[in-house]
Parts: structure tokens; sequence; C-alpha cells
């Protein structure tokens, strides 16, 4: 076998958010990682799953370190081959630990994809994947995160204006929070907070928006509650978020909009 | 029993009309870059790879640098996403030699311990190397990683710029390797 010298790269995904990740089910996102090879030989990749802070200081908002990097692994294991002129390809699947913790997460996770090493430079790739779980209220344990907040998406309608959200202090030290309503930037290229599926960031919900209060002095393993309200729905199903500032991280909450009925 | 088969699936149509899944909980998947892609090329003949910075043999303390009239490295982006350009350094793996199992060289920001190396970054030009004046975009590889050039635009090339200076001691004469990645980090 003929291993070549790479000075190119060319892997799939570049940027992907998963939401909806089930909580201690080892699952296949179905999708794969793929490594194109674009040389007349045979080419090794090596994968690693890595913290957010080991590649980078900053990071996508909104999305906290996942716990532990090997819970986002291939199904072929962390090395690729590909054919000449060929590509390599290994289905993502992530296996989250049963706990009640780990619902309303949000985490950044890269995946570092290197061709095996032969100059004293290499061209290397790290995709970024952005993984949320499913929605939790009132969940048995704390949920991770600083704060940890539950639910992590509340859904208003007209019937229906406000909800309640906790957020928790999971540290050993006083946390004081602010907390304001946020839209994203929408500018095309931007890989920020994505909106959910169809349901679109919308200004106008977002200006329709109010929390209460705005900010929070939570003291050590202690919660409180916070309220979101809206005053304004549109006539499509759209979205907006809850920005909360003064933790490790700028962690969001995100606000489902639905039809006002008629 | 028309009529009330009529009525049954207005009511049906009905409920479709406000039965919007909740947001919540569903298992979706959204890609916003399909694909990163970098290349390193050479700035001078941006058709051929960078396949070698010929450093050659090295004195003690020896500087090495690449400069917009020699060449240096032009890293063809394809990448449809803003990325930061990072450049890691790896142990380097000298085989054994004559003069017995090499120690590994490792990155420093000032030569003066043996089997310490630094190696400087960055994607300004004209830019003059140098420890304490430190130009605009140079970073100076202290631990593991630096950053080289970030955040770089999409449709924008990059031209990356490097030094490179020897230990000052070394515990064996055989021959080194340092290997570096530039990674695309979006």
């Amino acid at each position: 076998m003929a291993i070549q010298a790479v000075f190119a790269i060319r892997v799939s995904p570049g940027v992907i958010t998963v939401r909806g990740l089930p909580v201690g089910v080892d699952t296949s996102l179905n999708f794969p990682l793929i490594c194109f090879n674009d040389t007349d030989d045979t080419v090794s990749y090596t994968i690693q799953a890595l913290k957010p802070s080991q590649v980078k200081e900053h990071w996508r908002d909104g999305f906290e370190e996942i716990p532990d990097t090997s819970w986002l692994y291939l199904e072929d294991g962390s090395e690729l081959v590909a054919p000449p002129n060929g590509k390599a390809k290994s289905m993502i699947r992530i296996n989250i630990p049963d706990s009640e913790a780990y619902y309303n997460q949000m985490w950044a996770v890269y995946m570092l994809v290197t061709p095996e090493k032969t100059g004293m430079f290499t061209a290397a790739v790290a995709p970024l994947f952005m993984l949320e779980t499913p929605s939790l209220a009132n969940p048995k344990v704390p949920p991770a995160g600083i704060p940890g907040i539950a639910p992590s998406a509340i859904t208003l309608q007209n019937d229906s204006t406000k909800a309640s959200v906790m957020l928790y202090n999971t540290t050993d030290s006083v946390l004081i929070l602010t907390i304001s309503t946020y839209i994203p930037a929408l500018e095309k290229g931007s890989a920020e907070i994505e909106a959910t599926g169809n349901w679109h960031f919308n200004e106008e919900f977002k200006n329709g928006l109010s929390v209460s209060p705005e900010k929070v002095e939570i003291p050590p393993d202690e919660k409180v509650e916070i309220t979101v309200n809206s005053s304004y729905f549109p006539e499509k199903r759209c979205q907006a978020l809850v920005r909360i500032d003064g933790g490790k991280v700028i962690r969001y909450i995100r606000i489902f909009g639905q039809p006002s009925k008629k | 029993m028309r009529v009330f088969i009529c009525g049954l699936a207005v009511l049906l149509l009905l409920g479709a009309a406000w039965a919007q899944p909740d947001p919540d909980d569903d298992f979706n998947i959204t890609v916003t870059v399909t694909v990163l892609d970098i290349s390193l090329k050479q700035s001078a003949v941006p058709a051929n790879d960078f396949d070698l910075w010929a450093l050659g043999p090295q004195a003690l303390e020896q500087e090495t640098e690449m400069t917009d009239a020699g060449d240096h490295i032009l890293v063809l982006n394809g990448c449809n996403v803003p990325i930061d350009l990072k450049v890691w350094s790896l142990e380097d793996a000298a085989p054994a030699c004559a003069f017995g199992v090499p120690t590994a060289w490792q990155p420093t920001m000032a030569v003066g311990v043996d089997d310490f190396y630094s190696l400087w970054g960055t994607d300004v030009s004209p830019c003059v190397f140098d420890n304490t004046n430190i130009c605009d975009g140079q970073t100076l590889l202290t631990g593991r990683i630096i950053t080289v050039a970030a955040p770089i635009a999409v449709g924008v090339d990059p031209h990356l710029y490097f030094k490179f200076q020897v230990p000052s001691g070394v515990s064996d004469g055989c021959e080194h390797f340092v290997h570096v990645r530039v990674v695309a980090i979006p």
C-alpha cells in the first residue's frame, strides 16, 4: 500500500447541528463523516473528537463543551482509509449516558480529521458538531451546564403566553446571570446558532418577548425561576431565543411561537 | 352515511391544521456547512503542493524563515464558512540512529534549553519575525497549538509564513523531524 504525502483535505460535513438526540441510547445519526481522497494513492485519516477549548478560544455562543468527547464516535473506528480518487466514510454515532442531567443540553464538539503525517506540513480540518438533547421540564437531577437550564425549549401561543424556566447553579460559587431576548445575526455563511427546522427566527416575535427577572443571583446548588412572556404571535410559526449571560459561556433557551389562533 | 363521512373528513382536516409538531424533541439534522476543504500550495507555483520546506542541515540556534520573495505557503481555501487557521506541532518522531535513541524536540518561546525549538507563524506580509518585536498577526508556537490566521473570510486564500529556529543544544546527533498540521477550524 502506498501512502502519499497529503497537502489537501476535503471532509464532509463541515458544520452540523443535530437536535433531539436521545439520552441513554447509543444512536446512529444516520449521517456519515466522509473523507474525500483526491490523490492517486491510498490515504489514511485519523479522526479524533475534541472539546472546543482544545482547538479554539471562542466557539459558537450557546454551546457548552460536551462533558466527554468519547460519546461522539464513528461506527468504523478512529481511522479511515480512502482508496485512490475515492472516499472513506463512516456513520457518526453518539452515546449519551442515561441521566436526566443530560437533557436540556446544547453541546459543541470538533472532530479533528488528519491525514497520515508525512512532510513537515500537513493540511487538516476540524468539522464542528453542535448537539442538542431533548427539552425536559422538572428533571430529577439538576441539568448539566453553567447554569443548568430546564426546560431548554418552550412553546408559547396566544392561549398560553407565559412559561417558566428554572436556572440551576451547578457551581460552588454564586452565579450572577443577566437574561435577555435575542435572535442571531442572519448573515449567510454564519454558523451561529441555527433556527429549528421551519421555526424561523422572527424579529417581531423576539421584540414581543419579555423575561422576568432580567437579572438573577443564584447561590451555589440552588435554583431560581424565570418567566418568559409573549405579547405577539405572528401568522407563521417562528422562534426566538432567551439569552443568558454570566455563566461559563452564553446559554440560550429556544422559544417557539405558535401562530395565532383565529 | 355520506354526510357522516364528509363531516369526519372536515374534522380531520381541521385537526391537521392545528396539530403543529412540537419542535422541542424532534430529531433532526441541519448541515450548515457541507464541506471543509483546504490545500497547501507553493506560493510561487500555486498549482504545486507545498511538499517540502527544505531546511537542510542546520547549525544550533540557526533561524530560517519563509519570505515573500522566496517561497511560502498559499492556502487554497475551499470552505464556505469563515475559518481559523491553527498550527499544531506534533511530537518529533526521530528514528533511532547511530547516536542512540533521540530525544524528541519540543516547542518553546525562546530556545536556550537542549532539544527545544521555536516556530513562528503568520499570515501577515511583509512581516519581520522578531522574538521581541512581534509584528501584527505573528504568533509564536509556545505550546502545541497556535493561531496563524483568523478569521479567514469565505473566498480568501491566505498566505502563511513560518520561521523555525533550531534548538540551542541537542541531546543527540540524530536527524529530527518536526511535523506541523495546518488545521482549518470553522
